[in-house]
């Protein structure tokens, strides 16, 4: 059976058939059913995805009963332990380095491994689960079916957002309801996340040169400048649109999963970036890493600069390995990590304008230097990191394929519209808060559009995001 | 216990029907409806040619441009008289508006013409597309132009699937709901051509192709390509590929259903004819002439037409340019007038 792609004829089937059936059960039927066509849905990729899946889901469901039972120190360490060194070799063991790691611990033979495909979602789940129940700011689930959706929840499976167990399992106990507001923000996030895919991502990565990131030698300066800008365009239309889409599949099942993008573009400061894109994960960062390692120095007593310096850059590495196991992604977040400290710098000598000129300028100096880390984030190694990087500086080779930049502009400037509107209406499905005949005329350009635009021709590509 | 299973607590939706995001269904309706009013009315007046040919969706915009020219022309001047196949060196060679002057200055009777020629069409291909042709257009007389590059299976790969398009298949009678769409609706065909048009790339290649293309299919070359490296070894000739033999074996069908059908040897340059005479252009001719007359099907030879053919006629050594097209339709319009008069295409 070929894997379901999120974007494609299949996972629409499949949709509806899961919606005609949900809607027609009693709530412990529909945890069942969900449940059921979750591993289905999970083992179009592989049985053996699924079969993972429930191991580590049986394991921290145990885990965390006990946990809540005796409070032991040990017990959680060696839960947090096992899910985050699976996590870390799984990612080791699929890295670019495998031949040699392979050779070092003897096992040349194992050459076939995989990292599940959204494993390094599920896994940052199940460690916030645990941690939280630790901590006991959560009760240990006790129904293994709810925790297994928890887990498994097919929407959010292959690229989250990483959802926690206390916004997630209350939303399982209670009825479920899909009212008619519910049923209108499911309908406008699927439109949108249909829209950023298919529309903006898509189309931008087809006009853009298969190897501009691998072979950038062949190209001008002007050509790597135009497509790092587009990279960033790309990236974010694409996942910010698979949120989207997902959120508002779980929408129509009464079932709210959490955002993950606001206008990241328009932030106004490194910090505030991350709170503006890939949200669930800046967020399980910013709760599992950098409270607890400053929270850690500070019982050191150690307040100052290395309470300063060590948390962002450990945060900020942690992102970039969890990525991919690469030096050019830990470059990527030693980068972000930099930028952290730079900003609390300034904020320390109180040199972070706050509003004026002073602050756009700085708000556009923010969005430049994340462009320039979007490179060895797409870049297969630092190396051509650096030849990418060394391109942009003298002598300039200024030629651009002039054809495409009517779209390029178009596209760009749709993403940022989106953006706006967004903002605008404070709302993530905006369009509801237009006039009707706005609303009538949006939604019928929107799926006119996405017709043009899903030609039989075109490739759906998959989502960038879901192999992390 | 079925209280356990079933149960309808979850869909709430009342008032559900004003929701505006459902009103865009009729501003859809409304879009959709103008859309094909629009398009059928305009692509079937003397406005058509205004707008850019259509798609087909064979992903070929030669293709979709010929598709489109020769319905135009049928719908300007009526039935046609006499339709050209083949591949380039049709595509390029024979202007239908020098044959129906060269056919007209001979018998003083006009001729209708169009080139269907397609860029490196070979036998495989063309054999399927000429009987699709024959049957939706419905001309007097099919021309064919081969040369024994046809039967070489190594050429043309590109533009293959054209005989297996939705058009195609569809006029070959082997029917699809979308091989209906792209052969009745021009609103259907004008969303496939827009499809295409998204892709910036396709814009360049179309807007080239329109622009070569004239209203009767034709595609003139000027000045002169790279040289041709005539010293190279050449295959011998030989028909040993099954789908260029299923091809040819169209064409000989369609003689048989009653089709008439005229067989043109493309011409070569000089220099290309004798270079590659002794292993393939004569061997060649010679299965040409067999298997043809054995089914009665008329078989044109252009020796004497390439050496007519001045060098500077020559845009590379197998297809005539600017000053080589006049030289060549005018005998092609010559030779039409003198073995079939104008009794014929009554």
């Amino acid at each position: 059976m070929k894997p379901i792609e999120i974007v494609s004829t299949d996972f629409f089937i499949l949709t509806l058939i899961t919606l005609g059936i949900y809607y027609l059960l009693a709530p412990r039927a529909q945890t069942f059913w969900l449940l059921a066509v979750s591993c289905f849905f999970y083992a179009t990729w592989s049985w053996f995805y699924p079969a993972i899946l429930l191991v580590f889901t049986f394991l921290n469901f145990i885990l965390a009963r006990q946990l809540e039972k005796t409070r032991s120190r040990p017990l959680f360490l060696s839960g947090i332990v096992i899910n985050a060194a699976s996590l870390l070799s799984l990612k080791l063991l699929t890295s670019p380095y495998q031949a040699t790691l392979l050779e070092q611990i003897n096992a040349t033979a194992l050459t076939r491994i995989l990292l599940p495909i959204g494993f390094s979602f599920y896994v940052l789940q199940l460690i916030s689960y645990l941690t939280d129940v630790y901590r006991g700011q959560i009760q240990a689930e006790q129904d293994f079916v709810h925790f297994a959706l928890y887990t498994s929840y097919f929407p959010k499976l292959l690229a989250g957002p990483i959802e926690r167990a206390k916004n997630f399992l209350p939303q399982l106990k209670r009825e479920r309801v899909v009212d008619r507001n519910m049923l209108e923000e499911g309908l406008y996030l699927i439109l949108l996340g249909l829209l950023r895919k298919i529309v903006i991502a898509d189309q931008l990565s087809r006009l853009r040169p298969a190897d501009i990131f691998t072979a950038p030698e062949n190209y001008t300066t002007l050509d790597r400048v135009v497509w790092l800008f587009l990279f960033a365009f790309i990236l974010y239309n694409d996942f910010a649109g698979y949120t989207s889409l997902v959120r508002g599949i779980s929408c129509l099942m009464g079932i709210q999963l959490s955002p993950n993008f606001r206008q990241p573009f328009l932030a106004g400061s490194f910090s505030d970036f991350w709170t503006r894109w890939h949200i669930t994960l800046s967020e399980w960062l910013r709760d599992y890493i950098f409270y607890p390692s400053r929270r850690w120095l500070m019982s050191f007593r150690w307040t100052g600069w290395m309470a300063l310096l060590l948390p962002p850059l450990l945060t900020m590495l942690v992102s970039g390995f969890w990525h991919g196991a690469s030096l050019a992604l830990l470059f990527w977040g030693f980068l972000h990590g930099l930028y952290l400290i730079m900003e609390q710098l300034l904020q320390r000598f109180k040199l972070l304008p706050k509003s004026g000129f002073n602050a756009h300028f700085y708000s556009a100096l923010v969005f430049l230097l994340i462009t320039l880390a979007w490179i060895p984030f797409n870049t297969p190694s630092v190396r051509s990191a650096g030849r990418y990087l060394i391109g942009l500086l003298p002598p300039y080779s200024a030629s651009f394929n002039i054809l495409i930049l009517p779209d390029v502009l178009l596209l760009v400037f749709f993403s940022l519209w989106l953006d706006w509107q967004e903002g605008h209406h404070q709302d993530l499905s905006f369009p509801r808060q237009w006039s009707v005949a706005a609303q009538s005329w949006g939604v019928a350009i929107a799926i006119l559009l996405l017709f043009f635009f899903t030609s039989t021709g075109n490739d759906l590509s998959r989502f960038v995001y879901q192999f992390f | 216990m079925y209280k356990k299973i079933l149960g309808q607590q979850t869909l709430k939706l009342e008032g559900v029907g004003a929701l505006p995001i459902l009103r865009s269904g009729f501003v859809l309706s409304w879009i959709l409806i103008s859309w094909i009013l629009i398009t059928e009315f305009v692509a079937r007046t003397r406005l058509g040619y205004i707008l850019p040919p259509p798609s087909v969706g064979a992903d070929s915009f030669e293709f979709d441009i010929k598709v489109y020219y020769l319905e135009q022309d049928i719908r300007q001047r009526g039935a046609l008289d006499c339709l050209i196949v083949g591949d380039s060196m049709a595509n390029d060679g024979p202007d239908p508006l020098v044959i129906e002057q060269a056919y007209q200055a001979e018998t003083g009777t006009p001729l209708h013409c169009f080139n269907f020629g397609m860029p490196a069409l070979m036998l495989d291909a063309s054999g399927p597309l000429t009987t699709a042709l024959n049957n939706k257009f419905q001309p007097r007389l099919m021309i064919v132009m081969i040369s024994a590059r046809d039967f070489d299976p190594t050429y043309g790969v590109t533009f293959r699937h054209v005989a297996s398009s939705d058009w195609t298949q569809h006029n070959l009678g082997k029917s699809s709901p979308r091989g209906w769409a792209v052969n009745s609706l021009y609103s259907y065909r004008y969303a496939l051509f827009l499809q295409y048009w998204l892709n910036p790339l396709n814009r360049a290649r179309f807007a080239e192709a329109w622009r070569d293309i004239t209203p009767q299919g034709f595609t003139p070359l000027y000045g002169y390509g790279n040289t041709f490296d005539l010293t190279r070894p050449q295959a011998d000739f030989q028909i040993s590929d099954p789908t260029i033999q299923n091809g040819f074996d169209q064409l000989l069908q369609l003689k048989r259903a009653g089709v008439n059908l005229l067989i043109v040897d493309a011409p070569v340059s000089p220099d290309y004819y004798e270079a590659y005479r002794d292993n393939l252009v004569e061997p060649y001719i010679q299965s040409m002439q067999n298997t043809l007359g054995t089914h009665d099907i008329a078989f044109w030879l252009t020796r004497d037409l390439s050496t007519s053919i001045v060098s500077d006629g020559w845009y590379d050594a197998q297809h005539v340019n600017e000053i080589g097209v006049p030289v060549m339709s005018t005998w092609l319009g010559q030779q039409l007038a003198e073995h079939y008069p104008p009794e014929f295409f009554e």
